[in-house]
């Protein structure tokens, strides 16, 4: 991580002539390497990590991700889908309809992992192998729709991960018809909490430098990978820029010096939380630190979500390798648990 | 926003339990213990101006502390703000450094005097300060003021003394400065566009 500040420089000629580009309002994701990007990030943060064998096997998942992408069958999206509200996600993860394939992904994942995981992870991939059309569907629906059970959470990793693939692959094909993300600009103005592609909740935020702009950042979308942007230091939740605050981790035997004080300032991690809302989520700062991967790194910096979850935040953020419940759980599942 | 019964669940100190990593046989029980070698440091982040010059760059500014709490904001860090539509991010080499000008000890921080013969500087209040620019202006202005031109014409100008505005005022205060100024007489009045 570099001590300085990374300030594009330029003359105060040069900015007050303009000449600098307009960021991308929506970033498209690049399917030939972006399940394989986050295969070889969770592959190197696993080591050492105290949440070590649950990234390999993640890792390993997003290996067949990258897999089952490159071979997706070609598909046409039409620019507006029918019945589907100008204003509305035009590949809504509720409402589109889903191509049957991502069964065969599903089951393809399931089969390949079987093999090499662990008795509690064998069991759930050899149930969900066996599982009918109809009872996949409906773990698929009730996954979209933020319905999550407690029983459901063992295989929501890997039926996540089929209608991951589902929807990058959609959103590729949708992005061949429209060219550009001008069609995303109206529903975007409805709700910028939410992917304007999908309507998903965003994995974390990350800032982008490309080119001339620098520093914008951009909400990862949990389901089609897509990113959208967001003005920094402005909640992400309800869009309000009065209290909001980073939080980032510091080691406990650090003395509250100067030093340490401004490492914290410049953590390549840090938590984004609003006293409106209450709410957080995650910023990944990659011009501190340019391996930075959205879907990896958030799920390795689960100590940051533990203690801030601790001090009584809400999560805004959605990552598919790391679900929770969306339903409250039954008195006996709490008894069980 | 209103917190449901589900949000209270998840945020009420669970940790992963009730996460696929625990559904999976996962044991909760490192990643829970990594979080007692750690605690939260919080920064914000404010969205300011460059103090330099006209371009008026957006800037990120970095600041330290809980101001809930009886701790000295400190600034460590400015950035470039990417999403101001004039500066787009960049600053200058004398707007990145200007965290040194903000630290610095010889920064003033408020109005001082150098009386004639003294060497010394001695701190005054704003007050004093207003009032003995007042009577200084007034002084010069009594003396000097020029009512008429040589060929008769009213002119009312204020010739010797002039006025600097600052550089990243809004439209608002450089109109009202301007029209003190002009209402004065004064003739020399600039901006600190490129100091």
């Amino acid at each position: 991580m570099s001590n300085r500040p990374t300030i594009p420089i330029k003359s105060a000629e040069e900015i007050a002539r303009g000449g600098l580009a307009d960021a991308p309002f929506f970033r498209w994701p690049e399917p030939s390497t972006v399940f394989a990007e986050r295969q070889m990030r969770l592959t190197q943060l696993s080591n050492g990590h105290p949440m070590g064998e649950y990234l390999t096997l993640m890792a390993d998942l997003a290996r067949l991700q990258q897999k089952l992408l490159d071979e997706a069958p070609a598909i046409t999206i039409p620019k507006t889908l029918d019945g589907v509200d100008a204003a509305a996600p035009p590949l809504a993860a509720v409402t589109l309809p889903r191509a049957s394939w991502w069964r065969d992904a599903l089951r393809h994942i399931a089969d390949a992992m079987s093999a090499s995981t662990q008795e509690a992870t064998r069991s759930v991939l050899m149930s969900l192998r066996h599982e009918s059309d109809d009872e996949l569907e409906r773990r698929a629906d009730d996954l979209l729709g933020e319905r999550l059970g407690t029983r459901d959470l063992a295989a929501a990793p890997f039926v996540a991960a089929a209608l991951e693939v589902c929807w990058t692959h959609a959103l590729t094909a949708w992005r061949a018809t429209v060219e550009d993300e001008g069609a995303l600009r109206a529903t975007a103005a409805a709700d910028l909490s939410r992917c304007p592609a999908c309507g998903s909740r965003p994995t974390t935020s990350i800032t982008r430098s490309v080119g001339t702009s620098g520093g914008h950042r951009y909400l990862h979308c949990s389901l089609c990978n897509g990113e959208w942007h967001r003005p920094r230091a402005t909640c992400t939740c309800c869009g309000l820029t009065e209290g909001v605050s980073y939080q980032s981790l510091d080691a406990i035997t650090n003395a509250d010096t100067d030093a340490d004080a401004e490492r914290a300032a410049r953590a390549p991690i840090q938590a984004e939380t609003c006293d409106r809302c209450n709410h957080y989520l995650k910023i990944l700062h990659t011009d501190r630190d340019a391996m930075l991967e959205a879907g990896a790194d958030d799920l390795a910096s689960i100590t940051l979500d533990l203690l801030v979850l601790e001090s009584g935040r809400i999560r805004h953020g959605r990552n598919l390798k790391l679900l929770y419940a969306d339903e409250p759980a039954s008195a006996d599942e709490v008894a069980n648990a | 926003m209103q917190m449901n019964r589900r949000e209270f669940l998840r945020a009420s100190g669970a940790g992963l339990v009730g996460s696929s990593f625990v559904a999976l046989g996962f044991s909760p029980t490192a990643a829970h213990a990594e979080t007692r070698n750690y605690k939260l440091a919080r920064t914000t982040e404010t969205r300011s101006t460059c103090p330099y010059c006209s371009v008026s760059c957006g800037m990120l500014v970095y600041t330290l502390g809980d101001r809930a709490k009886n701790v000295k904001p400190a600034i460590v860090h400015v950035e470039g703000d990417p999403d101001n539509p004039v500066s787009r991010g960049s600053l200058c080499p004398k707007g990145a450094g200007v965290l040194d000008m903000i630290n610095s000890p010889a920064r003033i921080k408020y109005p001082a005097v150098r009386e004639p013969g003294s060497k010394e500087w001695k701190r005054i209040s704003w007050d004093e300060a207003l009032d003995r620019i007042a009577k200084h202006m007034k002084a010069d202005r009594d003396a000097n003021f020029v009512t008429k031109n040589a060929a008769g014409v009213t002119v009312n100008r204020w010739p010797t003394t002039s006025f600097l505005i600052c550089s990243s005022s809004s439209n608002e205060s450089s109109y009202l400065s301007v029209k003190v100024a002009r209402g004065l007489g004064m003739i020399g009045i600039d901006t600190q566009a490129r100091v």
